[in-house]
């Protein structure tokens, strides 16, 4: 697997012939191969920028998660409209054609959270350093994705902006490392952080707002076949002009507050309370309230070390 | 029931009721100590010492509300 | 290697060997049917008994040991809530029967194994049913459908009472006091269904539950199939492919079939159940009984155009093995589906109140 072309090494037209073809672009994602099928202009280029550094697989390798992102037939000409498959099925209602883009990620990551059930799915970006995962759970607007694309791009492993998938039984962090999903004014900042971010197609007006992707840095794709062990779980929560202040977190209360950011915890019954624990056990939990980039981040390069 | 037990409380999980629910450390001792087998008040009053205003009959009978506990014939 | 791939979910199903010689693209068909069909876990189940796992891809292997997980916390959680409802219908003191997937599991069937439950379906004689409602409501069901339109459409025209869903747990009871809607014109002994069905022990629970007698089942299962929505039309084919197969070796089991459903006046489905499942899943059926089926559904006038009708819904609907013809004659038979649940006066306002008032896109 580790031998195929990257998508960089397709031209524009080849890509568009792919995503035009029954077979699709088949694209790895991690342990996975998803097949994109697309007729959007925007789409090619979308991955062009965001997906370079993936490996692509031939036709002739079995495709997980058939994906298609397709204008409607009548208003195509007039306001395109942007329809998601999957295997053929149409699991939303439509978007506005220029937010096609985002919708493909949207829909891989409904693909991911409904149908890759090895795994307890928790809402959380995934990090690692030193060889050991940090599980950055928050919901939105507390700054998650912007401290995950600051640490992605200081040299952090990004496993995952939004999935953080645990094995049921080895308890391990299956890495999906895709685009990071960035929102309104994070835009901005990521797009000023050192590291040379490259960051995709931008739509607005989306039911989050303005909405862009900051493509995942390459060594992090190159390691996506590589799970890791958790061993550090932060609930972050940033507030303009907050004092850096971060706290021990009690592993009950951990466990109680991952639940509540978990897909797919009440679906697993016992099976999921046990992983749950085990995950919960193995780590240090803290929460974190901060108001700059500038604090959090070297507080928690000091906290994740492997010898801490 | 499954029982996870922690400094800082105990999480438990009831199949029949599919739920999941976190107690604080003296009830989830208490809890814990139950699952083991029934017991007396006068044991589970030695657990652990009372960090908060409420006496063990009432504790009893908020877990027997939640259905998690149940007095013995 | 390309071949068809439009009968691949189907024939993987009778015979896993045939999943020998497939490549990626293969087994791409097989997997995307089988999803959109809700057969993956047993595929998975059917792979695995025919010792087919270990030769199958590992990236292939992966979804189909996840459906098997997935598939084993669903009995988990059926079995959970058979416990509950155990509980809130043991006051009755009456039969409750187990219909469909809770009965195939509860009995512990091949046709219950690794699949996926949605409602519950319970029965209870007509004359008891306000009382089995009122005992779920106090056990904490609730009414879903409050409309005054859709409660009469149950009530009146169906064989049911509108779903009811638990407050807290989420789950759904489908209440039935007879197989088939009443206004189909077939009137079953409901009272000889119960008489006849036999007792399920479940852990954990109090003895209230039944099951269908085996040739009540298939009947049932053949109802359910043809007087229903034939949109997942190969899932319950398969349901009764499985039936079939396991009480074939019953003694008197085919000889009592065709005569209990004439008796029962539901002949038709049962032959049209016969027939399908020996098409599509190479179902072993006795070449008497296949001959007296041949025979009878000869004698029908629109036997040709039903038959062709009804094949288009043997299929997944997925592009591997769909095509704009055969969703056409889905469309069609969607109108008739209902046609033979209840007459075309009543179905015709129904079908236009739905159109006006429930934009699903899907009236016919």
């Amino acid at each position: 697997m580790s031998q195929r072309p990257h998508l960089s090494t397709l031209t524009p037209s080849e890509l568009r012939q792919r995503l035009h073809s029954p077979d699709g672009l088949r694209l790895q994602l991690g342990r996975f191969v998803a097949g994109i099928r697309s007729n959007f202009d925007s789409v090619a280029d979308g991955l062009q920028a965001l997906y370079a550094d993936y490996p692509v697989a031939t036709a002739d390798d079995f495709c997980d998660y058939p994906v298609e992102l397709r204008s409607s037939g009548l208003r195509r000409y007039v306001r395109p409209q942007a329809i998601f498959r999957f295997e053929g099925m149409q699991p939303f209602k439509p978007l506005p054609g220029d937010q096609a883009v985002a919708m493909l990620e949207w829909g891989l990551n409904w693909v991911f959270t409904n149908h890759a059930q090895h795994y307890l799915i928790i809402h959380a970006a995934v990090l690692e350093r030193d060889g050991l995962g940090l599980i950055m759970a928050a919901p939105p607007g507390s700054g998650k994705s912007t401290l995950c694309a600051a640490l992605a791009l200081r040299g952090w492993r990004l496993l995952s902006d939004e999935l953080a998938m645990i094995g049921l039984d080895d308890g391990l962090l299956m890495p999906l490392p895709r685009p990071v999903s960035l929102k309104n004014q994070s835009i901005d900042i990521v797009r000023q952080l050192p590291g040379q971010p490259v960051i995709g197609p931008i739509a607005r007006d989306t039911a989050k707002g303005t909405v862009a992707h900051m493509r995942a840095p390459r060594a992090s794709v190159e390691a996506a076949l590589t799970p890791v062990q958790p061993r550090w779980i932060l609930f972050p929560q940033f507030g303009a002009g907050h004092a850096l202040d971060i706290e021990a977190h009690g592993k009950a209360h951990t466990f109680m507050q991952l639940v509540s950011n978990s897909f797919n915890y009440p679906r697993l019954g016992v099976t999921g309370f046990e992983a749950m624990g085990r995950l919960v056990d193995g780590c240090d939990g803290y929460t974190a309230r901060y108001g700059s980039l500038d604090q959090i981040v070297p507080a928690l390069e000091s906290i994740c070390t492997r010898s801490a | 029931m499954s029982v996870l037990s922690w400094p800082d409380g105990v999480v438990l999980y009831d199949a029949r009721t599919a739920t999941t629910r976190l107690l604080a450390p003296r009830a989830g001792a208490i809890v814990a100590r139950l699952k083991d087998g029934p017991a007396d008040a006068s044991v589970l009053a030695t657990l652990q010492p009372a960090d908060d205003d409420v006496a063990l009959p009432e504790l009893l009978d908020a877990l027997a509300r939640y259905g998690i506990v149940r007095a013995a014939d | 290697m390309s071949r068809q791939t439009d009968t691949h979910l189907a024939r993987a199903l009778a015979t896993p060997e045939f999943t020998e010689r497939f490549d990626a693209r293969d087994w791409e068909a097989l997997i995307g049917q089988a999803r959109t069909s809700d057969l993956l876990g047993q595929l998975a189940e059917r792979l695995r008994d025919a010792g087919r796992l270990e030769s199958t891809p590992s990236q292939v292997r992966f979804h189909l040991d996840a459906a098997l997980r997935i598939a084993a916390l669903h009995r988990d959680s059926l079995l959970q809530e058979l416990s509950v409802i155990g509980d809130a219908m043991q006051s009755l003191e009456q039969p409750v029967l187990l219909l469909k997937g809770a009965a195939y599991a509860a009995a512990g069937l091949r046709a219950g194994r690794s699949r996926l439950f949605n409602d519950i379906d319970l029965m209870v004689a007509k004359n008891v049913i306000d009382r089995a409602e009122g005992a779920l409501f106090r056990s904490g069901w609730r009414p879903t459908h409050l409309n005054s339109y859709d409660q009469r459409y149950y009530r009146e025209w169906m064989h049911e009472l509108p779903p009811i869903e638990h407050m807290t747990r989420g789950t759904v009871i489908d209440l039935h006091h007879t197989i088939v809607p009443p206004t189909s014109g077939h009137i079953p002994d409901a009272a000889q269904l119960i008489a006849d069905a036999r007792p399920v022990a479940l852990p954990h629970c109090p003895d209230v539950f039944r099951v269908l007698s085996p040739v009540d089942m298939v009947m049932h299962s053949a109802c359910h199939l043809f007087f229903g929505e034939l949109q997942k039309g190969l899932r319950d084919l398969y349901d009764l492919h499985c039936l079939l197969d396991e009480f074939s070796p019953e003694p008197g089991f085919w000889a009592a079939l065709l005569p209990r459903a004439r008796a029962q006046q539901l002949e038709y489905p049962v032959l049209l159940a016969l027939r399908f499942a020996q098409r599509i899943f190479g179902t072993d059926i006795p070449d008497a009984v296949a001959s007296e089926c041949r025979k009878r559904l000869a004698a029908r006038p629109t036997g040709a155009l039903t038959d062709h009708l009804i094949d288009a819904s043997m299929y997944p609907l997925h592009p591997s093995s769909d095509s704009p013809w055969r969703r056409a004659r889905r469309q069609i038979l969607y109108a008739r589906s209902h046609w033979l649940r209840m007459p075309l006066h009543l179905l015709i306002p129904h079908l236009a109140y739905k159109a006006f008032i429930h934009d699903d896109g899907k009236a016919a």
